[in-house]
């Protein structure tokens, strides 16, 4: 391209473009706001929520995907389902307890070395931070979901 | 490398630098593509996501179809020999072009994945800009015009000052509250992720502080890259320590995909001493031989 009305016209299309989206603060793929990490926060507003592993041998592990970004899609929709006031606590619950089995389906898609048969529990724990100096989290659990009864002995 | 080939170079004024800078940039995405051919190719086996958001849509308006994983597979590849051909062959504007094309196949099953989402966006745009420049095919002793470099620079540079202006227009100069927002957003990776080097930095509240303020100020004084390039060696090597720090503390990597095109800022002092350090490899290679 040489024609400097063609090139000037090219340049205002692509640089409209990148402007648009940032105006628009809207994805425009592949033109984005890039507004990530804008909102001012503090530490006592942020929380989060992530899916816990209970050991039958009482052991517990969050969940870690290798496709880190799905903890943060599930804190999301966790949050969203938990604060949606149209929801009654039933539904709630059942749209949590679906997520969550979700959730630990494709964990096991994702890592093959997960041993189903080792799990006794799914958690879906809230995290928090307590906003003392020492900034620890603070945990509960939202959800409990035990993969088998209670009652059930594991064979010797 | 020849020492007549050195010797050649090093008389060779001016340089080509489109070309210089497009034979890096292909060869450097290529590298990276191939890193992550892989792990893509598991992200794709492993789909559907239990909570992901919809896919970003071309332009915000063109929702693209969803592929097979072999099929996606096979269109990385592609890719990453389109990017060979680009960088090495004997027609890139050809091969820039099939890039082009195979990266929205390719990357568009791949947006909601953490390690690719937003990070590659400057890559269909460097591509489109090296497509259309006229210096693409040219020799590389040759002079050429300048604006396609100077356009990849403007919009690499719009890329950082968006997030500086979207942080203004979100929280204003309070964005950067002592501190506070990134001791936030350390504390929330380290929540999500465990993230222990994130969580050591959030409990110094007055480095966040110096870093917030230190940090909007970096993105917002991008543009002035364009009005004054003797700035970009430090603007880069801002950029590179703040990428450098996101991936350490809150596991977020812009330097793969992103990072790789920084050095379009340095291009202009790179050509200006390209022929100076040919020319003393050439005299060391003579006191050698």
């Amino acid at each position: 391209m040489t024609d400097p009305v063609a090139v000037a016209l090219f340049a205002a299309a692509l640089l409209g473009l990148a402007l648009a989206a940032l105006v628009l603060d809207r994805d425009l793929w592949p033109f984005a706001p890039y507004s990530m990490f804008s909102r001012r926060h503090s530490p006592a507003e942020i929380h989060v929520f992530r899916l816990l592993f209970v050991c039958r041998d009482g052991a517990r592990a969050f969940w870690s995907p290798r496709f880190r970004y799905e903890a943060r899609y599930l804190s999301g929709e966790v949050a969203a389902i938990a604060s949606d006031p149209t929801l009654d606590p039933a539904t709630r619950r059942t749209a949590l307890i679906a997520l969550t089995l979700r959730a630990f389906a494709y964990a096991l898609r994702e890592d093959p070395g997960l041993d189903a048969a080792a799990i006794a529990e799914l958690v879906l724990v809230h995290r928090e931070i307590d906003d003392a100096p020492e900034l620890r989290s603070r945990d509960a659990p939202l959800l409990r979901l035990p993969l088998a009864p209670a009652s059930q002995e594991d064979p010797p | 490398m020849s020492l007549d080939l050195l010797e050649r170079l090093a008389a060779t004024t001016p340089t080509n630098e489109v070309r210089l800078f497009a034979a890096y940039y292909c060869l450097a995405f290529a590298l990276q593509l191939a890193l992550g051919m892989r792990r893509h190719s598991r992200y794709l086996r492993v789909q559907p996501s239990p909570a992901g958001p919809p896919r970003p849509r071309l332009l915000g308006l063109l929702a693209l179809p969803t592929l097979a994983p072999r099929t996606t597979d096979a269109l990385g590849v592609g890719l990453l020999l389109a990017l060979l051909l680009a960088a090495l062959g004997p027609a890139p504007r050809l091969a820039t072009l099939i890039a082009l094309g195979l990266y929205f196949a390719y990357f568009s099953q791949l947006l909601n994945l953490g390690s690719v989402i937003r990070k590659t966006n400057t890559a269909p745009q460097v591509l489109l800009v090296l497509a259309a420049a006229p210096g693409l095919d040219a020799p590389l002793c040759s002079a050429n015009a300048s604006w396609p470099l100077d356009l990849i620079r403007a919009l690499v540079a719009l890329v950082y000052f968006a997030s500086g202006v979207a942080k203004l227009r979100a929280a204003g100069l309070g964005w950067v509250n002592h501190g506070r927002t990134l001791q936030a957003y350390l504390l929330e990776h380290w929540l999500l992720l465990d993230t222990q080097a994130g969580r050591r930095l959030a409990g110094r509240r007055r480095v966040c502080a110096a870093l917030s303020a230190a940090t909007l100020a970096w993105e917002l004084s991008a543009p002035l890259l364009l009005l004054a390039p003797s700035i970009a060696p430090a603007w880069v090597a801002c950029a590179l320590l703040f990428h450098a720090g996101t991936l350490v503390t809150m596991r977020i990597n812009y330097l793969k995909y992103t990072g790789i095109v920084l050095p379009v800022f340095l291009t202009a002092s790179l050509s200006e001493h390209l022929p100076r350090l040919a020319a003393r490899l050439a005299e060391l290679l003579s006191l050698l031989q």
